[in-house]
């Protein structure tokens, strides 16, 4: 089964006579890969730590800061030591929330984002896999992902799921944004955030065509209309699909009835069946994609042995589930652009 | 974006958080309009817990048009700080009963603070500054709850152990943290606006006025006025006389100050450090709200913002509002000298009121009949009809209703405390023509064995009298001796034979109590602009010098940084170790108690081999653990390889025991 795929990104070289702009930027990036903004994407396991991780007062980090410096200008001011002392309790409890809210994302780890395989048009369901990665157990984690946000506690050493359904439009590599994770415990005065830019790539197989086309040599099944009818002509014909080959047009019977019909070939049943890119003609690239990705889910489902041929390349003849996902890969991945 | 709802959890929280600080105010507010905002609170639990919504205006506007006029008709002055701290925390319940959303927790969570906070300008006693931890902490474990996200937990509470893990470590840094921030921030000399101003508070306490029963409700309050540490060994009791308020004016019912009569309008006597075979000795004077400081019979040097007015009071020039600290030196042997004018002294000391008391004028007029002009004769007559008539003291005497009450008491109840016996003296010597007053203050005080101090309480409020004669000036006479020189010797409740102050263990942790809270004022109440410095040059440390600033402050700041890796990060203070590292660990460990040590740049194999060549009984064993850890140092990370190694760690380990 074809889970989330990884490639190794190759590490940007720093040009050795680089000027001084430069040399500082290629350092920005390699500290703070967040504030550069030129995103690499990174192999998994990504793991948090205080390179990446970003931390500034909440809105109400600040409104509680001036509050305490009111209590505060006015302890000082009437010489109350009591109120000085309750005034600062607050403000180092506040302070060394910083570091537990920073604490909250540190060791943090993105271990796997796993999603099967869809068929475009699908929606996806993304699941991030992150793991605390030291034995400490971290609470009021919030992801947001295309805008769609996730809140989780994880326990000590656990690994917290969090699902993302996506829509898929097309087939090929599907590259999900990064996720941004953040935080404000424990007080909501803090706020600390980082994003995971992964280079998990989904595979999205084509979308298979509606509605379903007969397999372009199955045994006869697909018997139109009453059936019962005991006319043999009748019973070897169909209805015409674009991209049905000209010489199968059953012209005399389309012109008694007035819908286009096609002849069906006769192939023995159970017999190796090959679903070929270049004998669907009148299609564009998609369309014949589409109607490949039908037939081979059709085909696997009625257990049949089959193979497809696209150009230049051949699958098969075999049958069963991962003959199914072999040819639905090359489906996904054949031709595409860019690639 | 529209601020998320609260959850039923974290309206609890606020509501528990605010419950807990409004507590610690009910001490000082008024009790029926603290009744009422506890009403309004547990209404608003009640409602809320059955469906989330904010009270409906009809309710809220009468509720706030209620509080801002109980706050008007109790206080006066919407600006005073009672006055305003009622209100706040009136309108902070009124914010309550709306609070819906998240914003309004967190902001009722901030205004808590304040209130804690406000709470000290009442009292900074250390058992409410205990208290005062328990709605902070409350506060803080609410915004946890209220800050974290919908379906998690705040986490801090959510579980026992969790409390201990993340909360123990927070405070362990905090409490030092405080307390640092505590002794470093700069005191200020002067305030740099205003004072707080308070007029018409009812602090219990002695007062300029005298009336039947205006004692007896100090007598049984046992709030320490003062502490006072003596410079040599303790004077006995029965001279502790603490001057306060003189009483001329009497209107057959109430005895008032002299304030306003000619005796008075003299040149005051300003601050004086006594002589110097005087009595020294340092007074910390709890928050009276009056101006009077209560020195020993009689006053000779006191602070120099204080004065002593002719009749031997000393007055401060502002209200005593927080703890006061200052030094103080007496006579214990000298009267109080006549005013400035012997004639005004004699004119205002005889004044009666008319219609007065007929039976003790006649008795008085007996008495100058029988000795004729000699007023410590006269003295002794008075003091001798107390003593030989069926006089007794107690503090509960029966009620005075008559016009000429003084009459009442001397001839037919004759039951009574200091108040009807200075009272009853003075105008007994009034009646004789000799001028006489009363004075007011405390008399005695327990002795602190744990402190060390002497703490005067309200409990030992008095009044005696005090006659003019010639030559002596005006000689203290306490009649209440005369009936029970108990009084005296034990105080008043000895004398009235309470068991409280019998019971010496009691006694005892009353006080280790009062120790307790003497030492909290003094180091942390009264951690004022002096004893800052005094604390920094006791450490040699110049706070003025911007070198010494810093040392301390990077130094205290450092401690306090270390503290806090030590707590949040004991892990990084172990150097990382990378897989296997452990086991390969015990390896060695073993093969250097069988006499082969690893080089320090020696690999692993290399090393493996060397010591499969010296222990050639474990040869294979050797081999099979150094290369697994080969593979998991140098190969492809993979769990597979860790399992292998530590099994041939643990197959070496048992082998190589035997």
């Amino acid at each position: 089964m074809a889970g989330p795929l990884r490639t190794p990104t190759p590490v940007a070289l720093e040009p050795p006579h680089a000027n001084l702009f430069e040399r500082l930027w290629a350092w920005l990036d390699r500290r703070l890969p967040n504030l550069t903004r030129r995103h690499r994407n990174e192999p998994l396991p990504i793991k948090l730590n205080r390179h990446r991780i970003y931390i500034v007062p909440s809105g109400f980090g600040l409104f509680f800061a001036v509050m305490m410096m009111a209590i505060l200008a006015g302890a000082l001011n009437y010489n109350n030591n009591g109120a000085l002392l309750f005034g600062l309790l607050p403000v180092s409890l506040a302070l060394i929330s910083m570091l537990q809210t920073f604490r909250n994302l540190d060791q943090l780890s993105l271990v796997q984002v796993h999603a099967d395989p869809v068929f475009a048009g699908e929606p996806v369901h993304l699941e991030w896999h992150l793991r605390a990665e030291d034995k400490r157990a971290r609470f009021g984690i919030s992801l947001l992902h295309e805008r769609e946000r996730r809140h989780v506690d994880i326990g000590e050493g656990a690994t917290a799921i969090v699902s993302f359904s996506l829509p898929t439009t097309q087939r090929g590599w599907f590259k999900p944004e990064p996720i941004r994770v953040s935080t404000v415990w424990p007080f909501g005065l803090f706020h600390a955030w980082s994003y995971l830019h992964s280079d998990v790539r989904v595979l999205i197989y084509p979308r298979p065509e509606t509605p379903p086309v007969p397999l372009p040599s199955a045994p006869d099944q697909n018997r139109r209309g009453g059936g019962d009818s005991g006319d043999d002509e009748l019973r070897a014909l169909r209805d015409y699909v674009p991209g049905d080959p000209m010489r199968s047009i059953a012209w005399k019977a389309s012109a008694r009835t007035g819908d286009l019909l096609v002849r069906q070939m006769e192939v023995p049943r159970a017999r190796e069946t090959q679903f070929d890119f270049d004998r669907i003609a009148g299609l564009g690239l998609e369309a014949k994609l589409s109607r490949l990705t039908r037939w081979v889910i059709e085909a696997e489902h009625a257990d049949l042995h089959f193979s497809l041929k696209l150009p230049g390349q051949l699958i098969g003849p075999a049958s069963g589930h991962a003959h199914r996902q072999r040819c639905l890969n090359l489906l996904a991945t054949h031709a595409l652009p860019g690639a | 974006m529209r601020s998320p709802a609260l959850s039923p959890t974290q309206f609890e929280w606020v509501l528990g958080a605010f419950g807990a600080t409004l507590a610690a105010h009910l001490l000082w507010l008024p009790g029926w309009y603290g009744l009422l905002l506890g009403a309004v609170i547990l209404a608003r639990w009640v409602q809320r817990r059955r469906y989330a919504r904010a009270w409906p205006g009809w309710i809220k506007f009468p509720l706030l048009i209620a509080i801002v006029a109980v706050v008007l008709a109790e206080y006066g002055n919407p600006f005073e700080r009672q006055a305003g701290t009622a209100a706040l925390a009136g309108f902070a319940t009124l914010k309550l009963i709306e609070s819906e959303r998240r914003r309004d927790g967190l902001l009722m969570l901030t205004v808590c603070l304040f209130l804690v906070s406000m709470q000290f300008l009442f009292n900074q006693g250390i058992l409410i500054s205990m208290y005062m931890v328990v709605p902070t902490l409350l506060v803080f474990l609410a915004l946890s709850e209220v800050s974290a996200p919908p379906g998690t937990r705040g986490g801090l509470y959510s579980r026992l152990g969790l409390v201990t893990r993340e909360l123990v470590p927070l405070l362990a840094v905090t409490l030092p943290l405080t307390l640092f921030l505590f002794l470093s921030v700069p005191r200020m000399s002067e305030p740099l606006w205003g004072n707080p101003s308070e007029t018409n508070e009812s602090r219990t306490g002695l007062s300029d006025e005298m009336s039947p029963g205006s004692i007896t409700e100090l007598l049984g309050d046992d709030t320490p006025v003062m502490r006072v540490t003596f410079d040599g060994p303790l004077p006995p009791q029965s001279s502790l006389y603490w001057r306060g308020p003189v009483l001329w004016r009497f209107d057959g019912l109430t005895w008032r100050s002299a304030r306003g009569l000619q005796s008075q309008r003299r040149p005051l006597a300003g601050p004086q450090s006594g002589g110097p075979d005087a009595l020294r000795y340092h007074i910390s004077l709890e928050p009276t709200d009056r101006n009077w400081l209560f020195l020993l019979d009689f006053p000779t040097g006191f602070p120099a913002d204080a004065r002593r007015f002719p009749d031997g009071q000393v007055v401060r020039n502002q209200p005593v509002l927080s703890l006061y600290n200052f030094d103080a030196s007496s006579d214990l042997q000298a009267s109080a000298p006549i005013g400035p004018r012997l004639a005004d002294d004699e004119t205002e000391g005889v004044f009666l009121p008319r219609p007065g008391n007929p039976r003790a004028e006649e008795l008085a007029r007996s008495w100058v009949a029988e000795v004729g002009d000699d007023r410590e004769a006269l003295v002794n007559k008075a003091l001798g009809y107390f003593r030989n008539e069926p006089f007794t003291y107690t503090l509960s005497p029966p009620l005075l209703d008559s016009a000429d009450r003084m009459d009442e008491f001397l001839f037919e109840t004759r039951q009574g405390f200091c108040e009807h016996y200075s009272s009853a003296f003075v105008v007994l010597m009034r009646g004789a023509g000799v001028p006489a007053r009363v004075v007011t203050g405390y008399q005695g005080g327990d002795f602190n064995r744990v402190g060390g101090y002497l703490v005067v309480r309200n409990s030992h409020a008095h009044a005696w009298a005090e006659v003019l004669i010639r030559g002596r000036g005006w000689v203290r006479v306490d009649p209440t001796a005369a009936v029970s020189p108990d009084r005296v010797e034990q105080g008043n409740l000895g004398a009235s034979g309470s068991a409280w102050s019998r019971n010496a263990w009691l006694r005892d942790l009353r006080d280790r109590f009062d120790a307790m809270q003497a030492w909290w004022n003094r180091a942390m109440v009264r951690f004022d602009f002096t004893r800052q410095n005094d604390f920094f040059s006791n450490l040699g440390i110049d706070p003025g010098d911007w070198r010494h600033a810093a040392a301390w402050m990077g130094g205290g700041l450092g401690l306090i940084g270390l503290l806090t890796a030590a707590l949040f990060y004991r892990s990084l203070l172990r150097r990382p170790q990378e897989p296997g590292a452990r086991a390969y660990a015990k390896f060695l460990k073993r093969l250097r108690k069988a006499g082969v040590q690893r080089g320090g740049s020696e690999g692993p194999l290399d090393f493996g081999d060397r010591a499969a060549r010296q222990l050639p009984q474990w040869a294979d064993d050797i081999a099979l653990v150094s290369h697994a850890y080969g593979v998991t140092r140098y190969g492809p990370l993979d769990a597979a390889a860790l399992t292998r190694l530590e099994g041939a760690v643990v197959a070496f380990l048992e082998r190589s025991r035997g």
